[in-house]
């Protein structure tokens, strides 16, 4: 493992926008099968670094993204080929579950058949597959074809992560992805976030630093400087939390600051 | 009494009577209508043509030719109305400096007076474009004097979806395509009805502008290159021009004023039938 090359390594990344940098000189390096927090408090630009990872800020207007990164060894471009083939390989989930406004199986298939052709039998299978590998299955089976809205909260952030799944991508970046749940959901999503780290390499922004102590392999503490985001610290997690070497970091923490 | 509650109650007054005017005035319209046109409507009034210049007889060749010229506007006003509509309401478009003047453009359209439709569509489809005072003509006026309310309608509906669903779609790696036809369309068909339901009303109510493009021939029209007069020319005409037609203008418009309210109900079912409908209010 010692060699095989993280999941994602940047260099120098900015985000700025309308010439405003957001965040800037952000080097960082994100294991494959692993948790990786970003933590710090907010306005420090972790949600516009987060969608760097797959461009999904270059439609966003006067946006601008600078720097080189990396996704398992290969830059971003040759890692994949288009947008669309970068979208699917690295998956993005919000802080607000987005179902959208049609049944809980439309929701799957439209990004499966957009994805794989349309083909009956394979689409039932993903469908399936993704909504077992979350554990809605069994509450939805026989209501396929309910409105996905009508589902709780925490079943449509679920039904969102199953979309992303059947996809079946290698990087699953993720804004908060629990904050507007109440704390059950909140903790089955945490649950399925530890189970898919054996598959892929998770990206998890987050405020709650008992989430990020509960669930996090690596940790990158962002904080502010000159009116934008940068890099205090990063490393193992154990290490953060229990040594960091900052001040900023320590204090932070330990909850004095932020 | 104290002085603010003497004014609530004259506003409330006032609020209520303003409400009852306008109600007042619609059933008086709708029932002066209903009453003149049904006295003595028969069936036949809807599958004969009409004879002794629409005294007598029915009205079948204008319902066909009013049919024809809604048809030839809604083929055309759909597609550019629908496309205009993406592209002014998307952010992603990159309509830039380009857009502001479209929506300028369309503010203008809209306030321009039939009649300069009518002349412009008899300037350029009848005599430029050499398709004569046709059906194929008045639709296409029709559809250009359309376009401006249903492409603000459409960019408005569009527009108020969240933005979120957009941003989700391109997380998802769909295209433009699939995120307007599968989802952003059919979660704003509330919207879209409603504009295409104010468009066609519009339409089915111009005269100005089809009499010097789809004429006035009362003959039943056999291709789209053919003239034809819609039912609201022909209440004009049996008005105006008539002596004796009253009754069957009043009988006609009966028939539009219920061919209204059947579009209008039409797509209004047409939109519940949708899912997003139901899931999206």
């Amino acid at each position: 493992m010692r060699h095989a090359p993280p999941a994602i390594l940047t260099h120098n990344v900015s985000v700025a926008f309308d010439g405003k940098p957001a965040v800037s000189g952000i080097s960082a390096s994100f294991p494959d099968c692993a948790i990786n927090a970003i933590v710090g408090p907010s306005g420090c630009g972790k949600s516009s670094f987060l969608s760097a990872l797959n461009r999904l800020n270059e439609s966003v207007p006067g946006c601008k993204v600078d720097g080189n990164i990396e996704l398992f060894g290969a830059a971003l471009g040759r890692f994949a080929p288009n947008r669309e083939e970068l979208r699917r390989t690295v998956a993005m989930i919000f802080q607000r579950p987005v179902p959208f406004p049609l049944s809980i199986r439309r929701n799957m298939e439209i990004p499966i058949t957009e994805h794989y052709g349309r083909n009956r039998q394979e689409t039932a299978g993903r469908c399936e597959a993704a909504l077992k590998s979350v554990g809605l299955w069994g509450e939805v089976e026989n209501r396929l074809d309910m409105p996905a809205t009508q589902l709780s909260g925490g079943q449509q952030q679920r039904l969102c992560l199953a979309r992303a799944l059947a996809l079946e991508p290698r990087i699953l970046l993720l804004d908060e992805p629990t904050s507007a749940l109440d704390p059950m959901a909140a903790g089955l999503i945490e649950e399925l976030l530890r189970e898919l780290k054996s598959q892929m390499s998770l990206v998890l922004v987050t405020h709650n630093l008992a989430q990020a102590r509960r669930l996090a392999d690596t940790v990158t503490f962002f904080w502010m400087k000159d009116g934008h985001g940068y890099v205090a610290e990063s490393g193992p997690a154990d290490t953060l939390f229990n040594t960091p070497r900052e001040d900023v970091s320590r204090a932070y923490f330990a909850g004095h600051i932020g | 009494m104290t002085g603010v509650e003497t004014q609530n109650r004259l506003a409330a007054l006032a609020i209520w009577s303003a409400g009852l005017l306008i109600l007042g005035a619609f059933t008086l319209i709708v029932g002066d209508i209903f009453w003149r046109g049904f006295s003595g409507f028969e069936l036949g009034f809807l599958t004969e043509d009409p004879a002794d210049a629409g005294r007598a007889g029915g009205i079948r060749s204008v319902l066909a030719a009013t049919a024809l010229i809604l048809l030839v506007c809604l083929a055309v006003t759909l597609p550019i109305g629908l496309l205009t509509g993406i592209f002014l309401a998307d952010y992603t478009a990159g309509g830039g400096r380009f857009a502001p003047l479209v929506r300028r453009s369309l503010d203008t359209l809209a306030g321009v007076p039939s009649i300069v439709f009518g002349l412009f569509g008899n300037a350029v489809f009848a005599h430029l474009l050499g398709l004569r005072i046709s059906i194929l003509t008045g639709g296409l006026t029709l559809a250009i004097m359309v376009l401006p309310f249903f492409i603000r309608s459409a960019e408005e509906s569009l527009r108020s979806l969240p933005v979120s669903f957009s941003q989700a779609a391109e997380a998802l790696g769909l295209s433009r395509l699939t995120f307007y036809g599968k989802i952003a369309l059919p979660a704003a068909l509330p919207g879209l009805m409603a504009g295409l339901v104010l468009g066609l009303g519009r339409a089915l109510a111009e005269t100005a502008a089809l009499i010097f493009t789809s004429g006035y021939v009362t003959r039943l029209p056999e291709s789209l290159l053919d003239s034809g007069r819609t039912l609201s020319i022909h209440i004009l005409d049996l008005a105006l021009n008539v002596p004796g037609g009253a009754e069957n203008a009043y009988r006609t418009a009966l028939v539009l004023i219920v061919l209204l309210f059947a579009i209008n109900g039409a797509l209004m079912a047409l939109t519940r039938l949708s899912p997003s409908y139901r899931e999206y209010r």
